[in-house]
């Protein structure tokens, strides 16, 4: 009943007090609601609280504060011009830190080797370089790198049969377009597979016994690029492959590991010579391959377009008798 | 005029001052001094404190303007809750009236103080007069009828429901009316 009672007057005093606010006097409002009458203290409390209204700041310290906040804004204007071009010059410094770190990388990861941490790095630098480039060229680009990579751990004492047989691959991928392409082009197709016939011919004397099969497989598959790039005729321009001398392989021995595990290099080995590559018996490298009409001659291979003349073929180095 | 009521150029102000115009700044510093320092003051009960958070709300107006956007939230409310804000971090910094300054504790009046009556102004009397109230009656009273609120501001202000404002007004007054009779 009492909470009842308060809150009854709680909302007669409120209606009163905003009797008060719009203008009213107190005793017009008390005459409009008399059943306020008992509030008349409170509404006189009221009255007197708000006389407190006229407290304000002092002009001298209003403007003393305008002046102060005005000088702090102009400062913070100043900083936040600041701000930016600090950030800019960190953000252009970490950028270059940042491409510095990426293309010391990039050249670390280029000399590794297949078993190297570095070396995914290197193929997706790779990818990445190949995918703007002609098939063509693409393939005897990575066929080129791949075999070099095979060259360089095997030096090492480190096998990796399958990045020769992806070498080969790439060779076999342009063989079939070799006589469409470039001359250029196609002398260092043509330069690559004498170096990857001289080099597997030391490879299956040196590699570890576990090895010699895949790498024998590997020798297999070059011997069957030999009608692209040993014709029988020879080209015109460039004339048939002539040998190139690899360097001798030389072994560096290595700690082991599965597959680097190469043996001591034979007593000797190291100054084993190149074998003499045998693509062509003296005295048939220029010899011409009678010439099929021109019309022909555009479907059909070099060096098939007619039986081959009698004489000795070219034979892959390390396979003859 | 209330803390609350907007200036007819209020939004304008607010854009230039974002941009630091110092005319700006001076307008909306205009505006609203008077009310931040009068509720100040009369939590407070000290003028030159009132002054020196005063000046602290308007530097974190201007740090705080290109955060502020208007959702529902005037701007003159908005100022009130730094003002709100700065004058808890006084007292927590003052050890003298912990977070629970603002509670309602119902307690009575939490300080006395005697000051002879004929030193004292109109002002000194009315903040000598609020200091019976309980911290959450003087909060009430403070924001509407020195500050000029309504009591819809109040209530949000203070988070409460309109009710528990209209029931603490009451008693408040009814305090404020005993403490009156006996003084004079």
């Amino acid at each position: 009943m009492v909470r009842e009672t308060e809150i009854w007057e709680a909302e007669l005093l409120e209606r009163c007090l905003r009797r008060l606010e719009d203008g009213a006097d107190l005793e017009t409002c008390l005459r409009e609601i008399p059943e306020a009458a008992s509030l008349r203290p409170l509404l006189e409390a009221a009255l007197w609280v708000r006389r407190g209204q006229q407290v304000a700041l002092s002009p001298a310290a209003r403007e003393q504060l305008i002046r102060q906040g005005q000088a702090w804004t102009a400062q913070r204007q100043a900083a936040r011009r600041a701000v930016p071009m600090f950030r800019w010059a960190l953000a252009l410094a970490a950028f270059a830190g940042l491409l510095l770190g990426i293309l010391g990388l990039a050249a670390a990861a280029e000399a590794s080797l297949p078993d190297a941490p570095l070396y995914p790095l290197k193929r997706a630098v790779e990818a990445a370089l190949a995918a703007s480039m002609p098939p063509e060229e693409r393939a005897l680009w990575l066929a080129e790198r791949r075999w070099s990579e095979f060259e360089g751990a095997a030096a090492r004492g480190r096998w990796f049969p399958a990045v020769a047989e992806e070498s080969l691959q790439h060779l076999e991928e342009i063989a079939p377009r070799l006589s469409e392409g470039a001359p250029a082009w196609r002398g260092r197709a043509q330069a690559l597979y004498r170096r990857q016939g001289a080099f597997l011919e030391q490879a299956l004397r040196a590699a570890p016994p576990a090895l010699q099969a895949a790498l024998a497989h590997a020798r297999v598959r070059w011997d069957g690029l030999s009608p692209h790039f040993v014709p029988s005729g020879g080209d015109a321009e460039t004339g048939p492959p002539t040998p190139v001398a690899s360097p001798p392989l030389t072994l560096t021995p290595e700690p082991t590991r599965e597959m680097r595990g190469s043996p001591p290099t034979p007593s000797g080995g190291e100054k084993r010579e190149t074998p003499r590559p045998k693509h062509t018996p003296p005295g048939q490298e220029k010899r011409q391959t009678p010439r099929a009409p021109p019309g022909l001659q555009d479907r059909t291979p070099p060096g098939r377009e007619s039986k081959p003349p009698p004489g000795p073929k070219a034979t892959p180095p390390g396979r003859q008798k | 005029m209330g803390l609350l009521t907007p200036h007819p150029d209020e939004k304008r102000w607010i854009a230039r001052a974002r941009q630091g115009d110092p005319e700006a700044i001076a307008a909306l510093y205009r505006h609203y001094a008077d009310g931040i320092y009068r509720y100040l003051f009369y939590r407070l009960g000290d003028a030159e404190t009132a002054e020196d958070l005063t000046a602290d709300v308007f530097l974190k107006m201007i740090e705080d303007l290109p955060r502020y956007e208007e959702r529902g939230l005037p701007f003159g409310a908005w100022l009130f809750r730094i003002a709100r804000a700065r004058l808890i971090d006084h007292w927590r910094r003052q050890h003298r009236h912990p977070t629970a300054a603002l509670e309602d504790t119902e307690t009575g009046p939490y300080v006395t103080r005697e000051v002879p009556e004929d030193a004292i102004d109109a002002s000194e009397m009315i903040e000598r007069a609020l200091r019976v109230l309980t911290p959450e009656q003087r909060e009430v009273i403070t924001l509407r009828f020195l500050v000029g609120m309504s009591l819809e501001e109040v209530a949000r202000a203070m988070g409460k429901t309109v009710g528990a404002v209209k029931a603490l007004q009451h008693r408040a007054l009814g305090t404020l009316a005993r403490y009156l009779e006996k003084a004079r």
